[in-house]
C-alpha cells in the first residue's frame, strides 16, 4: 500500500497555489506537509479525499499502489479523514457513530466486540452509549479517531487534528494517535503548521510559495 | 444559464421552478387576454376595450377601489408601524429570542380561521362588547354601530395587520443579527443619541432593505386578499378583489371579462403601489441625511417602551381570544346576550358536523399532506444540486433564484388564478385532483424553499464526506446522516408547507371548478350564513390541523433526540 503524489499541484483560477512537488507513502510512513495558512494544505487533503470544490483545479496525479485515483469517487477510495473538529455526528451516541462506519461484512455481534474492544483499549470501556455531546474534547476526539480506524481505510489522512485541542491534551493525544495509526500499517497523510506535531521520521514537504 | 443535465439532480431546480412559475406566467397571460376582450372559450375572438368600459362605468367600482386601497395600504402600513413599534420599544430582550421560536405556529393560524375569531370577538353582540357589559349597563342590548365589516373597513385593517405583523416581526428578527442592531443601539446611546434616534435613522434604514420584499408581500397580500376581505371587509361594495372574485364566478358569462380587467387593473395598482414605493426611498434617504447631521434627535418621553407592552398584549390577547372564543362557539348550546360564557355547553354541534366535515378535511389533509411532501422532495432535491454544483457565485445565482421565489407571493393570486384556471379548461384539467394539488403547489413550494434552505444551506458538508468516506454508500450517508441530522427544519419546513396548503382559499374555489371543498372554502362560504357554531368547529379544526402539525414538527425531533443535548439546539 503505498500512496504517490506526482509532480502534483493546486490552481484556484488558473494561478498554481503552490511549487509542483512529488512525495511517496508508503505503509506505515507519515508523510507531513506544512505550509503558511492560505497555502491549499487542506484544499490538498480534500482532493486526495475525492472531494475538491470545481473553484479549484489540480494538476499532476495522485496514485494509490501505483492507479491513479482520479476517477474514483470518495466513497470507493477508502479513505479515513480525521479533520481539527471530531465531527462527531451529533444524533448518533458512541456506539452508534462507531457502528456506522464499520464495514458490513461483519455479523452484529461481531461488530459490537470490535466496538467494545477499540473503546477498551482506549480507557473509554462505559463511554458506549454516552451522549456525545457530554463528553470532553479529548474524549470525542479520540472516540473520532476510532471511529474512523474502525472503517479500516487503506490512506489515512490527517487535516490538523491537534489544532483544536488545549495545550496539557495535546502531546498525549498526539502520541496516542500515531500509536494506533502504527498499528494499521497504512500510508499516512498530515497536513499541519505546527512543526511540533510531526513525528520524527516523517517524510516533510513544505509547500512553496510560486513564483510571481 | 446552461441547462446541463449532465445529472439527475440538475434537473430538479428547474421543475420547482416551472412548478411555480408555469402557473402565474400562463395565469397572468390567460387573464389580461379576455380582460382586452379575447376570450374564445365563451366565442369572443376579437380584441376589444369593451371589459374596461364595463368595468369603469360599473357602479360598483369606484367605492370597490376606495375600500381596496384604504384597507390594503391602511393594513400594510399599520403592521408597519406595529413592527417598528414593538422593536424600538423592546428589541434587545429575552422576550423576543422567545417570540422567534412561537411566530411560525401564530403565522400558520389561516386567514380566515383568525378572521372568523375575530368576529366573533367584534361584533356588536360579540365577546369585547359582553366583557364591557359587565361593567357598564350602558350595554344590556348590543349596540346600534357596525363594529365589524364597517364601511370604513376598519375591522378589515385592523384583522389583516394583526395577521401581517408577526410575519413582519420574524423577517425583521432574522436579520437583525446581520445588521448588528445590538452594536449600533449601544453605540449610539454612548454618543448621547436616544434609541428612537438610532433606529430610526440607523436601523430601520438597513432594515428596511432587508425586508423589502416581504413587506411588498403583506402589501400584495393585504390589497387583494379575498376570503379575510369576504369575512371581514366592507360590504356594498366590498373590496375590488371580493368584487373581481364575484364577477369570475358570475353566471353571465361575459362578466368574466370585466372580472378579468379588474384583475389587470389590481395587477396595475399593486405595481404602482410598489413604483411609488421604490421612489420613495431616494428623498427618505435625504432627510436621513438630513437628520444625521443636524442630529434631530428630539427628547420626547420614551413612549415606545409602554406602547411595545401595549401591543404585545394586544397581538397576544387578539390571539388566544380568537381561538379560545372560536372554540367556545362550537362547543355552546344555548348563549344569550349579554352572558361572557354559554349557558349550556355542549358536543352536538362537533357532532352533527361530523358528516359533514368529512369530505372537507379528508380534502384538506390529502392536498396539505401530498403538497408538502411534494413541495419537500422538489425543494431538498434544488438543493441538493446546489450541494453537487457547489458554484462559485452563489451569492448572485441565491438572490435571483430568491426573487423568483417571492412571485407568487407579489403577484396577488387574484391576478392569474382565473387565467390559470381557463388554460386548466383548455387542456381538460379543471376540477381534477391533480391539478388542484398544483395549484397549491405554486405557494406551498417557495414557502417550503424560504424555510429550508437557510439550515439546509448551512449544513456542514464534512459530515456528509466523512459518512461517504466511511461507509462508501451515498444514500446511507444521505439518509442516516444529513437528514437525519437536518430532521427538525426539515419537519418544520413540512409544517410550514402544510399550513400553507390549509390556508389556501382562490385555488381551491378557482382550481377546484366547485368539485373539491376544503376546510377553508367551507369555513368562508359559511362565514356569510347564520349558523355561528357550525363557523365555528369549521374555523375550529382549520385553526388546530397547522397547529398539531407544528406540535409534531417539535415534538418528534424531540422526543427522537432527547438524549442528544446537541441536537436540540439546532437552529431551525
Amino acid at each position: 500500500m503505498t500512496m504517490q503524489l506526482i509532480n502534483y499541484q493546486l490552481c484556484r483560477a488558473q494561478r498554481p497555489l503552490f511549487k509542483a512537488f512529488d512525495l511517496t507513502v508508503g505503509p506505515g510512513e507519515i508523510g507531513a506537509i506544512t505550509g503558511i495558512s492560505g497555502s491549499g494544505k487542506s484544499t490538498l487533503l480534500a482532493d486526495i479525499s475525492g472531494i475538491l470544490t470545481p473553484a479549484f483545479s489540480s494538476l499532476g496525479d495522485i496514485l494509490f499502489n501505483g492507479s491513479s485515483l482520479r476517477a474514483i469517487p470518495i466513497e470507493r477510495r477508502q479513505v479515513g479523514i480525521l479533520f481539527q473538529d471530531d465531527l462527531l455526528f451529533p444524533h448518533l451516541n458512541v456506539f452508534e457513530n462507531l457502528l456506522f462506519g464499520l464495514p458490513n461484512g461483519f455479523s452484529r455481534a461481531d461488530k459490537t466486540t470490535r466496538i467494545h474492544d477499540a473503546l477498551t483499549e482506549s480507557g473509554l470501556g462505559s463511554y458506549a452509549l454516552r451522549d456525545i455531546a457530554t463528553l470532553s474534547g479529548g474524549q470525542r476526539a479520540r472516540i473520532s479517531l476510532l471511529r474512523t480506524l474502525l472503517s479500516e481505510p487503506k490512506l489515512m489522512l490527517l487535516d490538523e487534528p491537534f489544532s483544536k485541542l488545549d495545550r496539557a491534551m495535546r502531546s498525549q493525544f498526539r502520541e496516542w494517535v500515531f500509536e494506533q495509526l502504527d498499528h494499521q500499517h497504512i500510508p499516512v497523510v498530515l497536513v499541519t503548521h505546527d512543526p511540533e506535531d510531526i513525528p520524527d521520521g516523517s517524510r516533510v514537504i513544505e509547500l512553496e510559495v510560486p513564483d510571481a | 444559464m446552461k441547462l446541463r443535465l449532465s445529472h439527475p439532480l440538475a434537473i430538479v431546480p428547474w421543475l420547482a421552478v416551472a412548478v411555480f412559475l408555469t402557473p402565474v406566467v400562463l395565469g397572468l397571460v390567460g387573464t389580461w387576454l379576455p380582460a382586452f376582450g379575447w376570450f374564445p372559450a365563451i366565442g369572443l375572438d376579437h380584441f376589444s376595450l369593451a371589459p374596461w368600459f364595463n368595468l369603469l362605468s360599473h357602479p360598483s367600482f369606484p367605492g370597490a377601489l376606495r375600500h381596496t386601497l384604504v384597507t390594503g395600504l391602511g393594513a400594510a402600513l399599520l403592521a408597519l408601524v406595529l413592527t417598528a413599534l414593538l422593536l424600538i420599544g423592546s428589541y434587545p430582550s429575552p422576550l423576543f429570542s422567545w417570540l422567534e421560536k412561537t411566530l411560525a405556529p401564530i403565522l400558520s393560524i389561516p386567514h380566515a380561521a383568525f378572521a372568523i375569531g375575530m368576529s366573533f370577538l367584534l361584533v356588536p353582540s360579540g365577546w369585547l362588547v359582553r366583557l364591557l357589559a359587565l361593567v357598564s349597563d350602558k350595554f344590556d342590548r348590543p349596540p346600534l354601530w357596525s363594529t365589524f365589516q364597517d364601511p370604513q373597513g376598519i375591522s378589515l385593517i385592523v384583522t389583516l395587520a394583526l395577521k401581517e405583523t408577526p410575519f413582519l416581526l420574524l423577517m425583521c428578527l432574522a436579520v437583525l443579527p446581520t445588521l448588528k442592531a445590538q452594536k449600533t443601539l449601544w453605540l449610539a446611546k454612548s454618543l448621547g443619541h436616544s434609541t428612537r434616534f438610532a433606529w430610526l435613522w440607523l436601523i430601520f434604514p438597513q432594515l428596511y432593505q432587508q425586508i423589502r420584499l416581504p413587506f411588498f408581500a403583506v402589501l400584495a397580500y393585504s390589497l387583494t386578499v379575498v376570503d379575510i376581505a369576504v369575512i371581514a371587509g366592507p360590504t356594498t361594495p366590498g373590496t375590488l378583489a371580493v368584487l373581481i372574485t364575484q364577477w369570475f364566478n358570475d353566471p353571465d358569462l361575459t362578466q368574466r371579462t370585466v372580472g378579468a380587467a379588474g384583475a389587470a387593473t389590481l395587477l396595475m395598482v399593486l405595481a404602482l403601489i410598489m413604483a411609488i414605493g421604490l421612489m420613495l426611498e431616494r428623498p427618505l434617504r435625504r432627510l436621513r441625511g438630513l437628520c444625521l447631521t443636524y442630529g434631530a434627535s428630539g427628547h420626547w418621553p420614551a413612549w415606545e417602551r409602554p406602547m411595545a407592552g401595549l401591543i404585545s398584549f394586544l397581538l397576544l390577547f387578539f390571539y388566544t381570544a380568537a381561538l379560545l372564543i372560536t372554540l367556545i362557539w362550537s362547543l355552546s348550546a344555548q348563549w344569550r346576550y349579554p352572558a361572557v360564557l354559554p349557558k349550556r355547553f355542549s358536543l352536538d354541534t362537533v357532532a352533527h358536523s361530523m358528516t359533514q366535515l368529512f369530505d372537507p378535511l379528508w380534502c384538506t389533509l390529502l392536498l396539505a399532506s401530498l403538497s408538502a411532501l411534494l413541495a419537500l422532495i422538489l425543494v431538498v432535491g434544488s438543493l441538493e444540486n446546489e450541494v453537487r454544483l457547489k458554484y462559485g457565485t452563489k451569492k448572485a445565482r441565491g438572490q435571483k433564484i430568491l426573487l423568483l421565489l417571492y412571485l407568487p407571493l407579489l403577484i396577488p393570486q387574484i391576478a392569474f388564478i382565473f387565467g390559470f384556471q381557463v388554460w386548466l379548461i383548455r387542456v381538460g384539467l379543471d376540477g381534477t385532483f391533480v391539478a388542484l394539488l398544483w395549484s397549491h403547489m405554486i405557494f406551498v413550494v417557495p414557502y417550503v424553499f424560504l424555510t429550508l434552505s437557510g439550515p439546509y444551506r448551512q449544513f456542514d458538508d464534512r459530515y456528509s464526506w466523512l459518512a461517504l468516506s466511511l461507509t462508501g454508500a451515498r444514500a446511507r450517508s444521505f439518509w442516516r446522516i444529513k437528514l437525519m441530522i437536518l430532521l427538525r427544519p426539515i419537519l418544520y419546513a413540512l409544517a410550514t408547507g402544510f399550513a400553507v396548503s390549509i390556508a389556501q382559499y382562490l385555488p381551491t374555489l378557482f382550481v377546484g371548478a366547485g368539485r373539491f371543498a376544503t376546510l377553508t372554502t367551507e369555513a368562508v362560504a359559511l362565514a356569510s350564513g347564520s349558523d355561528r357554531r357550525l363557523m365555528a368547529v369549521m374555523a375550529l379544526w382549520q385553526q388546530l390541523l397547522p397547529l398539531i402539525v407544528f406540535a409534531l414538527a417539535t415534538l418528534i425531533p424531540a422526543y427522537r433526540f432527547r438524549h442528544r443535548r446537541a441536537m436540540s439546539q439546532t437552529a431551525s
